[in-house]
Order: C-alpha cells, then sequence, then structure tokens
C-alpha cells in the first residue's frame, strides 16, 4: 500500500515536472515577445525591459531561475499588468471558479447518481429509456452549446412574459451561479448515470443480493445497504476527470458567463502573450488535475477493501 | 455384461461363438439388411450456411441494434452533406453581400439562401456544410494518425515486452497525468491558429489511451492457444502479427476510434470558440457557433445552425460508437 503510494507521488511529481518544462519550452518558442505590442519602444527601453523581467539571460538560466522559484511558491510576475503577481491573480479569480467548478461537480455526481440509480432499478422501462436518452445527449452536446441554449431560453422567456427568471451573465449572488453550474455539469451527469447504471446492474445480478433477499431483508434497505453501497464505487474514479472536465469547461462557460473566473483570465492572456501569467496559470491548473487524479486515486484504494487486499498480497 | 480383464471379444469370435452355441439361430444378419435412418453421415458433413466471418457477425449484431442503424444513415447523409451541399447553393462560403446583413426570412430564401445569411451577407447553408467539412477533416485526420501512432507504440510494447514495454508504458502513463486541453492550447499558441496545426495537437493529445488499450489486447492474445499453435507450426513473427494479433485487436481499436471522433469534433470546435481554432476565412464547427454566439439574440440561427450539426455530428458518432461496442463484447455474445 504504501509503496504504492509512493509509486504514485513520484510518477505525479515527473509528470508534473514534464508538463512545467513543455510549458517553458513551448511558451518560449511563442511568436512575438511581450512587449511587441507596446507602442514603438525604444530599444533602450525594450532592453531594459528584458533585463527587469530577465529575458536577456541565456534560455537554460532563465529555465533554473524559474523552477528555482516555482519551489517557493513564486509564479512570476506579469508582463501586462503592472504590479500583479501570478499568485496575486490566482488568488482574486480562482475563488470564482471554484464556486462554480464545485456545483457543477456537486449537481453531476448527485443527479448523474440518482439517474443511474432509477436506470437501474428501473432496467429496460420507461425510466430506463428517460435516463439513458438524457444521458446520451448529454454527453454529445457540447457544454458551450448547452449553455447558449440556456441563455437563449432564459432571455426568451424574460422578453415575452416581461421577468426574468435567471440572471445570464456576470457574478452575483447564488442564482447567477445556477445556468452555469448546470451547462458545465450535463456531461458529468450523463457519465455519472450511465456509469452508475451498469455498474448497478451488475451488483444486482451478484450472490450477495440474492442471500440479502432470501434472509427477508425489506427491498429498501436491501438496495440502499447493499446495491447502492457497493455499486458507487466505479463512480468515485470519474471524480478525477470530471474535475478536469469542469476545469477546461470553464474556460469557455466563464468566457460566455461573463464570470472574472481564472479560465477566463487564463484564456485573455493566450491573446495578450502574457509569458509568465500563461506558464503560471499552465502549472496551477497542472497542479490541480495531478493532484485531484492523485487523490481520487488514494481515496479508491482506501475506500474499497478489495484493492486493499489484492495489494497486500502482491508485495 | 460385465467385462474379463485381459480378454477381449473380436467381433468375428462373437458371431461365430453365436454360431457355434445356438444352432437353432436360423439366421445370420449380413451387412446390406439394415438401413440407417435418421442422420444421414453425408449429409451432416456439408455446409449449409455461408461461414460467418468475424465481420460479418460483428454486422449482423450492429444491425439489430436499432439506435447505431439510424445514426449511421443520419451520418450518411451528414456526410453527403457535407461534400456536395455547397455545390447544391450558388454561392461560395466567402462571398459576401453587404445589401443584405443577416437575414433569415421569406425573401433571402426565395433568393436562395435557405438558410439565411450572416452578417457579412455570406450564404449560412454553404458554410455550415463548409464548416462541417473541416471539423470532419480534422476529426478523421487526427484519428488516422491517433491510431497509427497508438497501434504501433501499444503493440510494439506489448510484443517485444521486457524492460522496453515497461520503460515505454512509464512514459504513456506519465503524459497520461498531463491535462490534454493544456497543452493541446500550448501547441496551438506555439505553432500558430491552423487546420494542421489543430490535427498535430489533437493526434498528440490522444494517443496514449489507445496505446494502452492495444498493448493489453496484444498482451492478452499473445498468450493464446491459437498463436502458440502458429508459433509452433513455424510461423515467422511477421506473420503472427498480421495474421493473428493484427486483425483481433482491430475490433478494440476500431471502437476506440470511433469514440474518439466526438471528442475530436468537440475539441475542435471548443478550440474554435475560445478564438484560437481555425482562422477566418475558413470556417469550422466551432468557429461558426462562437461567430453566431456573438450575436445569440439578433440572429439565434447563426448559433443553433452549427450547434445543432456538432450535436448530431458527435450524437451520431457515440451511438454507433456504442454499437460496435457492444456488438464487439465478447461478454454479450452468446
Amino acid at each position: 500500500m504504501v509503496k504504492y503510494i509512493i509509486l504514485r507521488l513520484i510518477y505525479s511529481v515527473i509528470s508534473l515536472w514534464f508538463i512545467i518544462t513543455l510549458t517553458f519550452i513551448l511558451v518560449h518558442m511563442l511568436p512575438g515577445d511581450p512587449f511587441a505590442s507596446a507602442k514603438a519602444m525604444p530599444a533602450s527601453i525594450k532592453a531594459e525591459m528584458f533585463k527587469k523581467y530577465g529575458l536577456n539571460k541565456p534560455v537554460v538560466t532563465q529555465y533554473f531561475i524559474y523552477l528555482g522559484n516555482l519551489l517557493q511558491g513564486d509564479l512570476g510576475m506579469s508582463m501586462r499588468e503592472r504590479g500583479r503577481t501570478v499568485v496575486g491573480i490566482i488568488a482574486t479569480h480562482f475563488p470564482y471558479s471554484f464556486n462554480i467548478g464545485i456545483k457543477a461537480c456537486i449537481f453531476g455526481a448527485v443527479f448523474g447518481v440518482i439517474m443511474g440509480i432509477i436506470a437501474g432499478l428501473y432496467r429496460a422501462q420507461v425510466w430506463d429509456t428517460l435516463s439513458l436518452l438524457i444521458a446520451i445527449i448529454g454527453v454529445s452536446v457540447p457544454s458551450f452549446i448547452l449553455a447558449g441554449l440556456f441563455q437563449y431560453i432564459v432571455v426568451a422567456i424574460g422578453q415575452s412574459t416581461g421577468y426574468n427568471i435567471l440572471p445570464v451573465a456576470g457574478f452575483g449572488g447564488f442564482d447567477s451561479t445556477i445556468l452555469p453550474s448546470i451547462a458545465l455539469g450535463m456531461f458529468p451527469v450523463a457519465l455519472v448515470a450511465r456509469l452508475m447504471r451498469a455498474s448497478l446492474i451488475e451488483v444486482l445480478g451478484q450472490d450477495y443480493i440474492k442471500t440479502a433477499k432470501a434472509k427477508g431483508v425489506s427491498t429498501t434497505s436491501m438496495i440502499v445497504k447493499h446495491a447502492i453501497r457497493n455499486a458507487i464505487m466505479p463512480v468515485i474514479t470519474f471524480m478525477g476527470p470530471m474535475v478536469a472536465f469542469v476545469l477546461t469547461g470553464s474556460f469557455v462557460i466563464e468566457k460566455m458567463f461573463a464570470i472574472p473566473g481564472i479560465g477566463k483570465y487564463y484564456v485573455d492572456c493566450i491573446f495578450n502573450d502574457d509569458y509568465t501569467v500563461i506558464m503560471g496559470l499552465t502549472i496551477f491548473f497542472a497542479v490541480l488535475l495531478i493532484g485531484v487524479i492523485f487523490l481520487v486515486d488514494l481515496s479508491y484504494s482506501f475506500i474499497d477493501p478489495r484493492i486493499k487486499v489484492q495489494s497486500g498480497k502482491g508485495e | 455384461m460385465e467385462k474379463k480383464p485381459g480378454y477381449e471379444l473380436d467381433n468375428e469370435d462373437v458371431k461365430l461363438k453365436l454360431v457355434e452355441k445356438d444352432l437353432e439361430l436360423e439366421y445370420i444378419s449380413t451387412d446390406g439388411d439394415f438401413a440407417v435412418y435418421g442422420s444421414d453421415l453425408e449429409e451432416s458433413e456439408k455446409i449449409h450456411r455461408k461461414n460467418i466471418s468475424y465481420w460479418g457477425d460483428v454486422y449482423r449484431r450492429v444491425k439489430q441494434n436499432k439506435g447505431a442503424v439510424i445514426s449511421f444513415w443520419v451520418l450518411v447523409v451528414l456526410v453527403f452533406l457535407c461534400i456536395f451541399g455547397p455545390f447544391m447553393s450558388e454561392f461560395s462560403f466567402r462571398q459576401m453581400n453587404s445589401t443584405i446583413g443577416d437575414q433569415w426570412n421569406w425573401t433571402v430564401i426565395k433568393e436562395g439562401h435557405w438558410f439565411g445569411t450572416d452578417v457579412f451577407g455570406r450564404d449560412v447553408w454553404v458554410r455550415l456544410w463548409e464548416g462541417g467539412r473541416v471539423s470532419f477533416l480534422i476529426a478523421l485526420v487526427t484519428v488516422i494518425s491517433e491510431g497509427i501512432f497508438g497501434t504501433v507504440y501499444g503493440g510494439l510494447s506489448g510484443l517485444v515486452g521486457g524492460k522496453l514495454d515497461v520503460v515505454m508504458m512509464r512514459i504513456v502513463e506519465i503524459i497520461m497525468c498531463i491535462p490534454s486541453m493544456l497543452y493541446i492550447i500550448l501547441f496551438m499558441m506555439v505553432l500558430g491558429p491552423g487546420i494542421g496545426t489543430i490535427m498535430i495537437a489533437m493526434a498528440i493529445s490522444t494517443w496514449p489511451m489507445l496505446a494502452i488499450i492495444v498493448r493489453g489486447e496484444v498482451l492478452r492474445i499473445k498468450n493464446y492457444e491459437y498463436v502458440m499453435a502458429a508459433e509452433v507450426l513455424g510461423a515467422s513473427k511477421g506473420r503472427v502479427l498480421m495474421k493473428h494479433l493484427l486483425p483481433n485487436t482491430m475490433g478494440v481499436i476500431i471502437v476506440k476510434l470511433t469514440l474518439d471522433i466526438p471528442g475530436a469534433i468537440f475539441t475542435c470546435a471548443f478550440l474554435s470558440f475560445i478564438g484560437i481554432g481555425v482562422p477566418p476565412p475558413n470556417a469550422s464547427l466551432g468557429s461558426l457557433a462562437f461567430t453566431g454566439y456573438t450575436q445569440l439574440y439578433s440572429a439565434p440561427y447563426l448559433f443553433f445552425f452549427p450547434a445543432i450539426l456538432i450535436s448530431l455530428i458527435t450524437l451520431t458518432f457515440n451511438l454507433i460508437g456504442d454499437g460496435l461496442r457492444d456488438a464487439l463484447d465478447p461478454k454479450l455474445r452468446h
């Protein structure tokens, strides 16, 4: 078990280092320099600016300086907005993204599990077909199309009745987070529902369910205590990819709903050639995702006793 | 009758003994007396039905899946329209008409703009199929290059095994840890927007999963008796690879690639939507949807036409992929 954790940790660190290096190389291959779009700058000032940001040093030296700063938690300064550090940018903008992301994840997990349970219990009946239909549509329709559709419907209703149900842009109270969260959460809902259904059907065919029935356990407690508890395991593995999906989906969704989150900021930086911010945010996203996937992996092996036994035997 | 050890009766012996013992037995049967009824040996050896090949069997199963069949025909229509749709209209995808602007009503439909016009007066019908063609092309090239690279990598790793396998799989696992969208975006930025760039960036991000799947399949099949038999009979490594390993892994590869096409179309649309996809005046479905989105409330059809087309394409590929997976799944075979 410990061996497994350490191995996983080493993998995570290596892949993190890999993405940091890749990001560094790619960002330095970007066409244009960060001061290119500013009004014709005298060469001496430009040289001074390069010196200030350390761009005049050899690339290899820059790389090691960057790695060193990174280890101290310093992601550098923004090259576009004077006086803002990348860490500061993350601190201001990330809470918005976190707010919406966590809601989308909860929405995805809860509704997905409920739909999957209904579909699995009433297999090959109307409810099953209906939830499978919702699931396949949820998997197929991209989040940004759903977002556009929601906005259009809400605005159309607002125009015809003169009553705005929900805000379609901006970040205010709870009601302004509903639409973006649903748009982001639909894909997870669909995938979780399909996973849950398949795993519930498998569990319902197991012998211990028969035993429970034979013992005279009531249907409700059989389903809740025996079936669902065991069927929910595979769904947990999906949590990692779900966070990844919600995070990348936020790039578009935040732009569409005018939410000042980190995803929108990231996309804006891509257009501004803001080297340090792009690098910093990419690394931040990578740490976040790799961290979450690592934790999910660990939690899975803690929750499922079978994995513990297996790895124990293997050692 | 009890058998006596060490003594076995021959057929001839029995006959002779019978004749000796029971003299009143009048008749001893000879060969031609009895006809065999019931199963005719020659007839039962005949093959009445055509052999069903592996793919014939898969086809039979997929055919039973209504969703997959309908999706297939919808897809055929969509592909047809993407290829020939632009030629049905008299307008070209970059032809502007500033006097019309964005409209979708009876007057422009009568003029031949079936799906209306965009803000520059360009024909939406033509641009839609043009965009669809670009998206299909990108998805297809991505998936094919993914297929080739993933199969070669995974196949090599599984076939050679040993230390090479360990090293190759560690590399894949590390790459898998990296969120693909991040480095697709980085690649797009470095190489500059363009159709070729999207293909490269997406092909790079999708192959590791396929490599893992192919390796697993190769490892599984490599240990089967028929592969061993072929090796014992003197088949060369190349023959084993081409005759046994490749055809048997083909199923999982095709399912994976079919299910990856919607992913590729989605990623392509996503990139265009955040503004680093296919550069104008070329259009992909994503960039059409994005420009349409900016006029969502004044001209909603500009957003909804490409949106519906993207959703239809991904939906049909998902259903076909699901159908194929079920058809190939050994668990569902009887």
